[in-house]
């Protein structure tokens, strides 16, 4: 059982006050959210069963555990409609989530003698996070928000398609998006996995950490913008060439159909409520950039993106790899020290990953973030 | 020693005791303010209201493209010159600034500026639910903005019932203005009762027309008597506008802008009417139109002017744009800071709303009179105004130059038919808006259907029906969450449950 407090002060009243708002003078907002009494902290529980066992004279040891933690009494600035004068109150609310998961870790030194040790320790997890109470009020109302269903959908527009056969539909040669969310899938990984070993002969010892994920979606802003700016090695194509060679053609037509009469109605959520459309194969052309826009239109200020940029965030890195020299003691005589050692250092040698090839899954959300760094370096460490 | 622990403990306990009652005193940020000024809350809500939403040249070019005034020519279409949106809901945004305008009042109670904080509030809540309402359909109004009183979800009130509640409280606000004193923090008028109560009563006549297929025999009769009340708008001066100025906090969005501006054409649309009526307004709003300036003809020449097209793919107007062939904006606009001020509400308007209200038999008068002083306002304004001192292609407006005006295609059609007549009217009153970033006069031009805005299906980017104008925004999405019941019962006694941008809400039916 743990308790979070919410911080001093964010349950405060105030008003903010913006100074030189207009020209000389000063302006003053009241707050935007209710603040109620009775305000509880932020709650959670947690069972946990493992199982640990070491044998062969503690050279090898398992352990394999088991969570379900809870998660409750939410503070929330539970959403408002403006139109009440305000946008949230603060409540916690009747939301409950629980994240239950495996972890298995083995470590094991299968060689130790005067001159060599291998150690090597492996871990694996698994963890998804469900509903298990929703608030009648605040809980969101999307059809994949239910008990027993996962929290971490990945929420976007989907193309605007033909409801039997999935088909493309084009809007004057042009891609549209639907006007209401789907959810594509689970944004947790499926599992996580590390492994590490550390090799050691006499004074020099070699330090590896390999990890990865595997599983879960994820959006990769990086080549939305690659394409949408035309820098993608791939959208090379002769539509684009045609448009360039002859400027105001438009060569690309896309594959699927066009709308030749009828409308269609859909509910709150984006269900179809009547629909007397009636297709054709499209035949109208617009250009390859515009078709690379709205196939990837997505935007670093906000929105969903595209489902053609949603990626599997399955990778596997070479976190880091070390080499140590020990220097032995009778060399450090004449120095007053008491341990020195030398070691070559390099951080995030190497990426694999199963989507991404322009940009770092590593760290879940790729929102055209800068290249990953990659270091490598040299220690030289001295105690005395 | 059993003494000494007895002594702890009772320190102890008085410490925990103390601690418990400072708690509010502890958890309260000293550096925040608990209180403010009505002044600062009203500079702040007025701010919020009529400063345009995101003051960037990008984003004041999109807003001029909704009522044809304007049309982008970069090659990717912006879907507002195209009958859409990005952002295709309304909102109810406004309406959390009511809880801004109840502070306002009572922080105002019992010292001399209580009435005219009164008033203040009550015009901006008329104007919210005014606002919201044309966007939208059916709004919260009567249960807005009382979520202190435990009202989280209001109710959606009819549409004729937001018209009525509106016409009330801006009738009410004037009442407050009439015994207020002038009061400080007011970003628009500078204070000036005398100038809000005849805005006051200016915009009931706004909002009567707007309603005018609905409109009932009494209501007709308010009309009247407003107008023969005369406590209205006199001149220009009492234009209800925001000046920009040179400090940083309240630049014109367009300034520095020329990066948006050598894509942002003036419209066929206002060009042609311009040519025809020979207005020099053109002058004022367009650049020439380069192959013409090439082809030998003056920038003080009518003719050297062309505007673009709105209704024309994107691609075309772009490549078209590359060879010179549209008027861009003017220069001018570009090039100051302070700029023209943002018109929301003139003497012209009013003009306008009357010559109409007298052609169709709402109130007598001469119609024609009407006509004439709003357009000799229009040009008055621009003739006087700092921003406009250059760069209007040796075609200035003149004193001289309006007294002549009302000639040829200017002239009222006295003598033509009422449609010819009424024509005239809206198409000066739609030119009001031009480049204001205002947000236009929409609901006019889908009320009278003039001027006729050009639409052509094959480039409409219209979701649900390419061949018709949009009538309003979606709901904002958060209803569906925040007030479910209430949303669902607003579409569903409107629209046939669906929440559509071509459903037609009452006041056009």
């Amino acid at each position: 059982m743990s308790k979070t407090p919410p911080a001093i002060y964010t349950v405060n009243s105030v008003y903010s006050i913006n100074s030189g708002t207009w020209g000389t003078l000063n302006g003053a907002n009241p707050p935007s959210s209710l603040y109620g009494e009775g305000i509880l902290p932020e709650s959670s529980t947690t069972f946990e069963v493992g199982l640990q066992g070491m044998v062969l004279k503690n050279r090898l040891m398992v352990d394999l555990s088991y969570y379900d933690k809870k998660m409750f009494d939410f503070l929330k600035a539970a959403p408002l409609t403006p139109a009440s004068g305000y946008t949230g109150n603060y409540i916690n609310i009747d939301e409950e989530i629980s994240r239950r998961g495996w972890e298995v870790t083995v470590n094991g030194t299968p060689i130790k003698n005067k001159d060599w040790q291998l150690d090597l320790g492996l871990n694996w997890s698994t963890f998804a996070r469900y509903y298990t109470k929703l608030d009648a009020t605040y809980s969101s109302k999307k059809p994949w928000v239910k008990v027993g269903e996962r929290i971490d959908a990945l929420v976007s527009r989907d193309f605007v398609k033909v409801p039997e056969t999935g088909e493309l539909i084009y809007n004057n040669g042009r891609l549209q998006y639907s006007q209401y969310d789907s959810n594509f899938g689970w944004t947790d990984p499926d599992w996580l996995w590390g492994a590490n070993s550390t090799l050691r002969y006499k004074n020099l010892s070699l330090f590896l950490s390999l990890d990865g994920v595997v599983g879960g979606l994820m959006n990769t802003r990086t080549e939305s913008y690659m394409w949408q700016s035309g820098v993608h090695p791939n959208s090379v194509t002769e539509a684009r060439a045609k448009d360039v060679a002859t400027p105001g053609s438009k060569n690309f037509i896309g594959q699927g159909v066009k709308v030749v009469s009828g409308a269609v109605t859909y509910d709150n959520v984006g269900n179809i409520t009547s629909d007397t459309r009636v297709y054709a194969a499209n035949d109208i052309a617009t250009t390859y950039q515009q078709y690379a826009i709205d196939l990837h239109n997505s935007s670093a200020w906000g929105g969903a993106g595209s489902p053609a940029d949603t990626y599997s965030k399955t990778f596997l890195k070479l976190r880091e790899l070390s080499l140590t020299y020990s220097v032995p003691t009778k060399f450090l005589n004449g120095w007053k020290a008491k341990a020195a050692s030398v070691s070559f250092v390099g951080q995030n040698v190497l990426l694999w990953a199963k989507d991404f090839k322009y940009s770092d899954p590593d760290g879940g959300i790729e929102d055209f973030s800068d290249p990953s760094v990659r270091y490598l370096g040299c220690n030289i460490k001295l105690t005395f | 020693m059993k003494k000494l622990q007895y002594i702890l403990l009772t320190i102890i306990s008085l410490v925990v005791a103390s601690s418990c009652n400072n708690f509010e005193e502890l958890n309260t940020n000293p550096d925040a303010a608990t209180t403010v000024s009505s002044e600062m809350l009203a500079t702040q809500v007025l701010k919020d209201t009529y400063r345009f939403w995101n003051p960037n040249p990008t984003d004041f070019a999109t807003a001029n493209l909704w009522c044809k005034h304007t049309a982008l020519t970069e090659t990717n279409p912006n879907p507002y010159q195209y009958y859409y949106s990005y952002w295709p809901y309304g909102g109810f945004g406004s309406y959390q600034k009511l809880t801004n305008l109840k502070r306002m009042v009572e922080l105002s109670k019992g010292t001399q500026f209580e009435s005219s904080f009164k008033g203040l509030g009550l015009f901006l809540k008329a104007s919210f639910g005014f606002s919201a309402t044309l966007d939208m359909g059916d709004v919260p109004y009567s249960e807005a903005g009382k979520a202190e009183e435990g009202i989280f979800q209001p109710k959606y009130d009819k549409q004729a019932d937001v018209f009525v509640a509106v016409l009330n409280d801006l009738k009410a606000a004037e009442a407050f203005f009439a015994e207020g004193k002038n009061f400080g923090g007011d970003i628009m008028f500078g204070g000036d009762v005398t100038k809000w109560r005849k805005l006051c009563n200016a915009m009931q006549l706004k909002v009567l027309q707007t309603m005018s297929k609905k409109v009932t025999s009494e209501q007709k009769a308010r009309f009247a008597a407003i107008v023969a009340a005369n406590n209205l708008m006199t001149g220009n001066a009492d234009n209800f506008q925001l000046a920009y100025s040179e400090n940083p906090n309240s630049t014109h969005p367009y300034w520095n802008g020329e990066y948006k501006r050598i894509y942002h054409a003036v419209s066929k649309l206002v060009v042609d009417e311009l040519k025809r009526l020979k207005d020099r307004r053109l002058f004022y709003f367009a650049e020439p139109a380069q192959y013409l300036i090439d082809a030998g003809k003056l920038e003080n020449d009518f003719d050297a002017y062309e505007g673009a097209p709105t209704e024309l793919s994107a691609d075309a107007l772009a490549l078209n744009n590359q060879s010179g062939k549209y008027s861009l904006i003017n220069k001018r606009y570009i090039a100051a800071k302070a700029g023209d001020p943002m018109i929301k509400f003139t003497y012209a308007e009013q003009c306008f709303i009357i010559a109409e209200a007298i052609e169709e038999g709402w109130v007598t008068g001469n119609a024609k009179d009407y006509y004439e002083n709003g357009v000799k306002a229009m040009l008055q304004y621009y003739m006087n105004l700092a921003s406009a001192a250059t760069g209007t292609h040796g075609m200035a407006i003149t004193q001289d130059y309006i007294d002549n005006y009302f000639t040829g295609a200017a002239a009222y059609a006295t003598s033509g038919t009422k449609t010819e007549r009424l024509q005239q009217i809206w198409m000066q009153r739609w030119l009001i808006d031009f480049l204001q970033g205002n947000g236009g006069n929409y609901p006019q031009v889908l009320r009278t259907g003039y001027p006729v805005f050009p639409l052509d299906p094959a480039t409409s980017m219209n979701p649900d029906d390419k061949t018709v104008y949009p009538k309003r925004w979606k709901y904002p999405t958060d209803e569906q969450v925040s007030n479910p019941e209430n949303y669902k019962k607003a579409i569903d006694d409107q629209y046939g449950g669906y929440d559509g941008i071509n459903q037609i809400p009452w006041y056009l039916k």
